[in-house]
């Protein structure tokens, strides 16, 4: 399966927000990703193995993966335009 | 009837809140149509996430509370409250019994102001009402009366709306996002913090930038949770004059304590988390055909490196002020990395190094004097439910909006002659009508530079 990484302050609030949503909006479309919290210190070890960055913060370098946008999910705005950049890195 | 009471005596006294609130989670969830799978899972979720919180507090408190004794001689003074950070303090809350009324009391606030135009704020941080729920419960130990808790509560969720509608243009400056801001209640201190940073930024030489270029880069790794605890649990250890041998053994067994702090916090949001996005897309759907911001909480901000430059250079102070501060009570550990207050004095003096120092030293000793007094009331609730060890109290040196939380949980104890507290809550007023004026005034000029 698929790994995604949300980040935020603890990796408690906002990233299981966001972790969440995503799940729930794949699930509808029939795809499934495993979407995990990390706090914002431990990006980069949590990104060594996984497809996929969902920002809430733009980085400040290249990680490697693709990201999308993670704030679309919280404010509903360009939210299916994100979803589907996941749903491409999910479908490759 | 005596079936009807006695059930209900059943529910609310003899069941422990602990099963209490995960069955009222399980009902909640058939409300919001999740299978009865999914809404037992998340129900017993909680159940779990309480028992872990209890076993992770209690391990740190094990840990901190002898060292905590043993630094007497050093430091001078007893700690008496373990710091467990905002985790533990969210988590404690959740176990009063009322904790979830403050999901309808926040939306109906909300709509309320927003159809009567007094907000343009749609706060879809539903996670955070626990914050609300703090104060309340706080307030209703101290009168003895409900109706002052959720009076309380409700005034706080009116300034977070009046602020964040404040604030917006601050925030889209920093964070480079439209159309949202940050209604939360930890920048309720900015109605103590930007009345004085108006009067520092006067001078001159406090106006100079400071840039001290890739801390945060170099230092980063002290930010990984065990890294911090481990370096945080070797200096207790010398301060308690353990011997070298133990002192590394009691950075382990902190940064331990500081890692599984969040996973354990991070139980409660998954389980909560069915119920608070439920509620988010109702609001965010009824509020729809006008344009609104969206309130959420602060991590956006997080990329800006003069936030964790001034945590990192503000720990000593921290922990200085802490020991000679007489009043205070509490050792800072899991909360001495002081984000939300870094945060407010960044959105204050837009990023100025020197100022946010400052503001963040001045603003530490409120933390500490609120810390102290929510300790013993807050964790009285812990050990009713049987979350914390009895005896053992906790509190966070980090909690959210300091200033408002001990003024106005105390305000009605003028029902009972004393006014010091209605003082106070003018002065703290004062400076929030000042703060909001500033930041809209701020905001007006951004967006007048964006044209």
């Amino acid at each position: 399966m698929k790994k995604l990484i949300v980040a935020c302050n603890a990796g408690v609030a906002t990233s299981n927000t966001i972790a969440y949503k995503v799940k729930k909006l794949l699930k509808e479309k029939g795809h499934e990703a495993q979407i995990e919290a990390v706090d914002i210190t431990s990006v980069e070890r949590a990104l060594k193995d996984a497809d996929m960055y969902i920002c809430i913060i733009k980085p400040d370098k290249d990680y490697g993966v693709p990201i999308c946008n993670g704030m679309a999910f919280l404010t509903g705005i360009n939210m299916d335009k994100e979803l589907q950049k996941i749903i491409e890195v999910l479908e490759n | 009837m005596e079936i009807i009471t006695n059930v209900f005596n059943f529910v609310l006294n003899d069941l422990g809140s602990t099963v209490f609130i995960p069955v009222l989670m399980i009902l909640l969830g058939k409300l919001f149509k999740m299978k009865w799978g999914e809404a037992i899972s998340s129900g017993l979720l909680l159940g779990v996430a309480f028992a872990a919180v209890s076993l992770v507090s209690g391990y740190m408190g094990d840990i901190i509370c002898p060292l905590a004794k043993d630094m007497a001689g050093t430091v001078g003074k007893e700690f008496t409250i373990v710091d467990g950070g905002w985790s533990v303090l969210a988590s404690v809350t959740w176990t009063w019994k009322f904790a979830f009324i403050m999901f309808p009391i926040q939306i109906l606030v909300n709509f309320i102001m927003l159809m009567t135009k007094k907000t343009d704020t749609l706060n879809v941080d539903l996670w955070n009402v626990w914050g609300k729920a703090f104060v309340a419960y706080l307030t209703i130990q101290i009168t003895g009366q409900f109706w002052c808790g959720i009076v309380i509560a409700v005034i706080q969720m009116v300034m977070e709306l009046i602020l964040g509608d404040a604030m917006r243009g601050r925030v889209q400056e920093t964070t480079g996002v439209e159309g949202i801001t940050i209604p939360h209640r930890h920048m309720l201190l900015c109605s103590l913090l930007y009345p004085v940073d108006y009067v520092i930024r006067k001078a001159p030489f406090l106006n100079k930038e400071l840039t001290i270029d890739n801390l945060k880069a170099k230092m980063g790794f002290l930010f990984d949770k065990h890294v911090f605890g481990f370096v945080i649990g070797f200096v207790f250890g010398l301060l308690a004059k353990q011997p070298i041998a133990s002192c590394f053994t009691i950075g382990v067994k902190c940064g331990c304590a500081l890692l599984l702090l969040p996973k354990v916090a991070g139980l409660f949001m998954e389980a909560l988390n069915p119920i608070a996005e439920a509620a988010s897309s109702f609001m965010k759907a009824k509020a729809g055909g006008r344009e609104i911001y969206i309130g959420l909480d602060n991590p956006m901000l997080l990329g800006n490196s003069e936030i964790w430059t001034t945590v990192i250079l503000c720990i000593p102070a921290t922990l200085l002020l802490a020991m000679v501060l007489p009043f205070n009570k509490i050792l800072p550990f899991a909360a001495l990395d002081n984000l939300t207050l870094a945060v407010c004095c960044f959105m204050i003096t837009r990023g100025n190094l020197l100022r946010m120092i400052i503001l963040y030293i001045i603003g530490t000793p409120v933390y500490l004097a609120a810390a102290t007094f929510v300790g013993p009331i807050i964790s009285q609730l812990g050990w009713e439910n049987g979350i914390f060890e009895a005896g053992q109290m906790y509190a966070s040196a980090g909690m959210d909006c300091p200033g408002f939380t001990l003024i106005f949980t105390n305000l009605f104890q003028f029902l009972n002659g004393n006014f010091i507290y209605l003082g106070l809550a003018a002065v703290f007023v004062a400076g929030y009508i000042f703060t909001v004026k500033q930041f809209k005034k701020d905001g007006e000029e951004y967006f007048a530079s964006l044209k």
